[in-house]
């Protein structure tokens, strides 16, 4: 049988359906839709954390923030994410 | 014909029991006996048996399979309905309709069954599978079926329980275009109109063409374009390793060549 990428999990498989049921305890589309968009906003949230950090890593590099600002800035962050 | 029932007696001999030479099960009693044997266990014997007396003794005539499952568990005595005797035509007869009218859960209530139970259940995936193996005493693959066949759209799910489409089609467009609910069902309902041939080129080229219209996949499997055929003599040695990498990629080995010549084209 051919195998096929999971959409959601990206693994190696040969039967969708029964791995949606038993691996992600998926039921029906709107389930899944729901999965794929819970995966793209962490997926999205990941990135741009990941793009501030960049930004604020070079503002140090330049000087322009201490490493305790820097370190403020990253709590900071993840503070209002934790609460949207 | 109405078989007259003489007497129901709670507690008949086990002892003083065997089966008739007029039962027509005489092949696969021991099939899911074991899951017979489990359920009468745990939840009791929820039909009495039927037999007739003879010489002195009773022979059972519908139910050989409780009777065999209530010895194994070491009853000694069983409910019964007591018949009279009938000719051996009219007991062949009896026991046939028995076997052979008794319907299997319909597939809708086995769908929803298993997803309810499973979802009831703990523990791991493997041990709720079990339990309700036990449960219902169907096999753990009919259950893993059941239980994937939940994802079917119901619309899709409707037609297999009105028999216009076969449960394996119907699983097979829904995995192929999952999660396009609409697709799904236009073309499951174009599907009892298909030959053979056209269903399986609708499964093959929508899994090609994740993103083609139902036109066009329709179109396809209506007049597919002519394939060619080639014939190529390969040495033992290359053919053995085709052979070793197309199972593990699980693929057939036609299918295996015939990616190697799309993708060389695609290279070039």
């Amino acid at each position: 049988m051919e195998q096929i990428d999971c959409p959601l999990c990206n693994k190696q498989i040969s039967d969708l359906l029964k791995h949606l049921r038993f691996s992600h305890k998926i039921k029906n589309d709107k389930e899944f839709d729901r999965e794929v968009k819970h995966k793209e906003t962490i997926k999205k949230s990941q990135e741009e954390f990941s793009a501030y950090v960049e930004e604020i890593k070079y503002k140090k590099k330049k000087n322009e923030i201490t490493d305790e600002g820097y370190r403020e800035l990253i709590t900071e962050w993840i503070n209002q994410h934790k609460k949207r | 014909m109405q078989i007259d029932i003489k007497k129901f007696v709670p507690n008949l001999k086990l002892s003083l029991i065997d089966v008739a030479a007029d039962n027509v099960r005489k092949t696969g009693l021991e099939k899911g006996l074991d899951e017979l044997i489990d359920s009468i266990d745990r939840f009791g014997l929820l039909q009495p048996i039927t037999v007739f007396p003879k010489d002195g003794r009773y022979k059972v005539l519908v139910g050989q399979r409780r009777f065999l499952a209530c010895n194994k568990l070491q009853w000694t005595e069983i409910p019964a309905f007591i018949i009279g005797n009938l000719s051996s035509k009219t007991k062949v007869i009896v026991s046939y309709s028995e076997n052979a009218h008794r319907q299997q859960l319909p597939y809708e209530d086995s769908v929803q069954a298993c997803n309810k139970l499973f979802d009831q259940y703990t523990g791991s995936k493997k041990d709720r599978i079990e339990k309700i193996q036990r449960d219902l005493g169907i096999s753990k693959y009919q259950i893993s079926k059941f239980l994937a066949h939940v994802i079917v759209p119901p619309e899709v799910r409707r037609m297999i329980s009105e028999k216009t489409i076969s449960e394996d089609l119907a699983y097979r467009i829904t995995a192929t275009n999952f999660p396009n609910t609409s697709k799904i069902i236009e073309i499951a309902k174009k599907a009892p109109r298909m030959t053979k041939a056209e269903s399986q080129r609708t499964v093959e080229f929508g899994k090609n063409n994740p993103k083609a219209s139902v036109k066009e996949i329709l179109d396809y499997a209506r007049k597919p374009p002519t394939l060619i055929k080639f014939i190529i003599h390969l040495e033992p040695d290359t053919m053995e390793i085709m052979k070793k990498v197309s199972k593990k990629r699980r693929m057939s080995i036609e299918t295996f060549v015939k990616d190697a010549i799309e993708r060389s084209i695609e290279e070039t």
